[in-house]
């Protein structure tokens, strides 16, 4: 029983930590709160569903057709919308709202092409259960679990070892001094969209074949537990946000476990205001100084 | 000898490993003008900041007439009559001239919730009394005709004096000119000369960062050097003038 | 062209708003069917909402997103008192608008400490611990299956008609519109607007940027439960439904779109995003799309909404028209 829940926490958080790790990558370089990556989250999926059941497409290319599709939706976002609101020199909270207002539109959109009931997602990917004394990890869930280490570790690898990697961290702790440094502060921008949207995207899709099945109340339930598992691990940190991440997926589960399912989401909101109130930065956050 | 209206006792102030101000101790009399000058990243603006209360020193004591104002908030140590400028101008773009001085006045005034939503006649004669006040602090900066143009939308150089406008408002002991001839060309810098000379007549005691070493010669009667966050000299322009130390790690390097 | 329709308005807004209100006013005299007056009455539980969300949002620039936390708290709030203790309306409305005033603190406190990036995502993750809240403590909200049988707002027996329940809502409209006028226009508006543009600089000039932060959150939320007393003894049920996320945005949407930082925005907003989707039947289905679009057009736009930031009495001391100008030519004359 708590082995399985641990190996259960663990599939959750991995999923969390890979929409918080995409989520605070985009609030790294623009200090934004982006509402719309919720939404990115299940729009995967319903892809996913429109190419699996009606056009019978394999699992594979539907995936990798679902990932670029939404990441290609997040880079077009920050294109058309949240770059002219930039260049008009609007505060942050006026791209935060149009994200809201792009994240209203998709999932209401999904609601009125797909209907609001659930929709089953294929949930069998070709690799065999483990059992381990009485716990069982699916093949989905060793499915989850490699996946999202490997694309952890990838972003990483770009985020701390790559040029543009350096050029968006640039862009986080100074975006006038890095245009001024060559850097093309819009193209990386857009390109940390698609990054960020993608890795919804998978998210989503896992989460989906994990569950069998997906609808579109998802979208409010994950964009919390994003800002949680940030929050947690400190906003604009990407470690932290992989940590946040976890934590919340083994928290969670172990309270529906043990204690009750119908507070589940509540939890987050929970941790959320706690936090903020005990620990702002988060646990690897850290503190900005006023500059006057 | 005058009263000491402020003065700071071994101030340091660390930003992790960062040692931006280490052991200043500085003193301002009644009356007086003072300036404090150094290289850039001396760390003038952090002991400002601290000595305003939005930073709260890693170590030391700051003093204002003898109260320790040590970690006080800056709107408390705005109430105690402590009004300071900032290096990049920072006024209120949404308010009028007007609104930006009698703002000022804020801590000076005391209408609540109550009478505002009420309308009581304490707050009807509260309203007209700061309205003439910030109207003649405007005669008195010569911004009287622009008091309903929005405080940003003002050229430069006024809204350096809409600052120390807004400053004066809070009807302060001591004001505080965070480099104040920033972006100023010669005549601007003269104006500011006479009229800083004018604060002090009317009895505001000055204390001055300044990078526009002819402005801090001309009206200051005494001068603090920062270098490296550390006080490296002290005294009359005349004494800092000829401060080798000064020399070599001001003067020198900048001519 | 457009700053002479702004001077027009500013010269004249004294008669431009006394002919709305009498608009208003006639509105249910000329229009008797219920459905017509139903469609007024949410137009200005909308306007309410709106405009203390523009306390929030507009004056204090804190992106308030689970409004409809503050909403759902007023309306349970009245119709547990009104349902299980027979309070009459007037005390009902009185204990929500305190009871969610005293929620604004409890959220405001331990928050607004943090810089205003989180307050938004604090807000959302309120109003669904409400709701949460709402569906799970069964024995005080009846769950998912809601509170029936609110009693209509009156006296004893005596139920008001739908046309003095308009009459009630106009006018608590109107007397929160002269409150945050007044407010505005005031110490502490400027004290709000202060902390809005620079709280550094206003926490320097003295201003106490938290202080004024809750107290507007505490004022905002107060009439947000307001808003919900109203709706409970109105509609007359309530369930978790009616308190939700999309509520949130559809309140946000009004607020944003129509003005932040003017009344005249927030009744636009309200009434405009209100009536659309009952004149374009087909919209129902489709209207949070619709407000979706309309809101990433307007920040593409015009950030503040349509009417946002247009102070009249400004526009009027540039013209040489306002009140105190006036108020000192006559008592040059005088002397």
């Amino acid at each position: 029983m708590f082995l399985q829940q641990v190996f259960n926490g663990l599939t959750i958080g991995m999923t969390y930590a890979l929409v918080a790790v995409g989520f605070s990558m985009v609030y790294g370089v623009l200090e934004l709160a982006n509402f719309a990556n919720g939404a990115f989250y299940i729009l995967a999926p319903y892809i996913l569903f429109l190419m699996f059941s009606s056009m019978s497409w394999g699992l594979l290319p539907a995936i990798i057709l679902a990932i670029i599709v939404t990441g290609v939706v997040g880079a077009l976002m920050d294109h058309f919308i949240l770059a002219t609101i930039r260049k008009n020199k609007a505060p942050v909270s006026s791209s935060m709202v149009a994200t809201l207002g792009v994240s209203t539109v998709i999932t209401n959109g999904l609601i009125a092409i797909f209907g609001s009931d659930t929709k089953p997602i294929p949930s069998n990917v070709g690799i065999d259960s483990i059992h381990i004394s009485t716990a069982i990890l699916t093949g989905t869930q060793v499915l989850i679990i490699i996946a999202a280490v490997i694309i952890m570790v990838v972003l990483s690898l770009i985020v701390y070892k790559t040029k543009l990697g350096s050029a968006m961290r640039s862009i986080a702790q100074n975006g006038t001094a890095a245009r001024m440094m060559g850097v093309n502060v819009n193209s990386i921008i857009t390109i940390t969209f698609f990054i960020g949207s993608a890795c919804a995207a998978i998210a989503g899709a896992m989460t989906s074949m994990y569950y069998g099945s997906v609808d579109t109340m998802l979208y409010f339930s994950v964009s919390v537990k994003t800002f949680a598992s940030v929050i947690l691990g400190g906003i604009g940190s990407v470690p932290g946000a992989m940590l946040g991440g976890m934590l919340i997926g083994m928290l969670e589960t172990f309270i529906t476990g043990y204690v009750t399912s119908a507070y589940r989401d509540t939890i987050s909101f929970m941790i959320i205001i706690v936090l903020l109130i005990v620990r702002p930065t988060g646990l690897l956050g850290q503190k900005k100084i006023t500059k006057v | 000898m005058s009263s000491v209206v402020l003065r700071t006792e071994n101030v340091t102030q660390r930003f992790g490993g960062l040692c931006a101000v280490s052991n200043a101790s500085i003193e301002v009399r009644e009356g007086e003008i003072v300036g404090i000058i150094g290289p850039n990243g001396a760390g003038k603006s952090t002991l400002f900041n601290d000595i305003t209360g939005l930073y709260t020193p890693t170590e030391g004591k700051i003093y204002f007439y003898d109260q320790d104002i040590t970690g006080k908030k800056p709107y408390e140590i705005t109430k105690l009559g402590l009004a300071r400028t900032f290096q990049n101008i920072r006024l209120f773009p949404t308010m009028t001239v007007l609104e930006n001085v009698m703002l000022g006045a804020h801590c000076r005034t005391k209408a609540n919730l109550l009478d505002v939503v009420l309308h009581t006649r304490r707050n009807k004669k509260e309203e007209q009394d700061i309205r003439e006040r910030a109207l003649d602090i405007l005669r008195i900066t010569e911004l009287y005709d622009f008091r309903y143009n929005y405080a940003t939308s003002l050229p430069y150089g006024m809204q350096r004096r809409l600052e120390f406008a807004r400053a004066i408002a809070s009807n302060p002991k001591i004001l505080m000119f965070d480099e104040p001839a920033a972006g100023m060309n010669e005549e601007e810098t003269q104006d500011l000369n006479v009229f800083i000379k004018k604060l002090q007549d009317m009895g505001y005691t000055i204390l001055l960062i300044e990078h526009d070493m002819k402005l801090v010669m001309n009206i200051c009667e005494r001068i603090y050097v920062l270098d490296h966050g550390a006080l490296i000299s002290h005294g009359t322009p005349e004494q800092i003038r000829s401060d080798p130390r000064v020399i070599e790690a001001y003067l020198g390097k900048e001519e | 062209m457009a700053r002479k329709i702004l001077q027009g308005w500013a010269k004249w807004e004294k008669y431009i708003n006394a002919f709305l209100l009498l608009v208003a006013v006639v509105f249910p005299i000329l229009f008797t069917r219920p459905y017509l007056i139903n469609v007024g009455v949410m137009c200005l539980i909308y306007v309410l909402l709106s405009l203390s969300l523009n306390i929030l949002t507009g004056y204090m620039g804190i992106t308030g997103l689970g409004w409809a936390g503050f909403f759902g708290i007023g309306a349970y709030t009245a119709a547990i008192l009104a349902t299980r203790f027979q309070v009459n309306f007037l005390l009902t409305f009185l204990a929500a608008a305190v009871v969610s005033a005293i929620f604004g603190l409890i959220i405001g406190l331990p928050t607004l400490k943090l810089s205003g990036r989180y307050i938004a995502i604090v807000t959302m993750a309120f109003c669904e611990i409400m709701r949460t809240l709402e569906v799970n403590l069964d024995g005080l909200t009846r769950g998912s299956r809601g509170i029936p049988n609110i009693p209509k707002i009156g006296f004893g027996e005596f139920n008001f008609s739908r046309t003095v329940q308009y009459y009630l809502i106009l006018a608590i409209v109107v007397l929160t519109m002269i409150v945050i006028t007044r407010l505005m226009n005031s110490r502490v508006g400027r004290g709000i607007l202060s902390v809005k543009d620079d709280d550094i600089a206003a926490s320097a000039m003295g201003v106490n940027p938290f202080r004024y932060k809750v107290m507007t959150f505490a004022i905002a939320a107060m009439f947000a439960g307001l808003a919900g007393a109203f709706y409970a003894h109105y509609i007359g049920f309530i369930d978790p439904t009616s308190f939700t996320f999309d509520q949130s945005t559809i309140i946000i949407s009004m607020t944003i779109i129509g003005g932040l930082g003017n009344v005249m925005g927030s009744v636009l907003g309200a009434v405009t995003l209100t009536v659309l989707p009952e004149i374009l039947r087909p919209l129902m289905d489709v209207r949070q799309i619709v407000y979706g679009v309309l809101m990433v057009i307007t920040m593409l736009v015009r950030p503040m909404g349509v009417l946002g930031g247009f102070n009249l009495r400004h526009i009027r001391q540039q013209m040489g028209i306002g009140k105190e100008e006036k108020a000192r030519e006559l008592s040059s004359t005088e002397n």
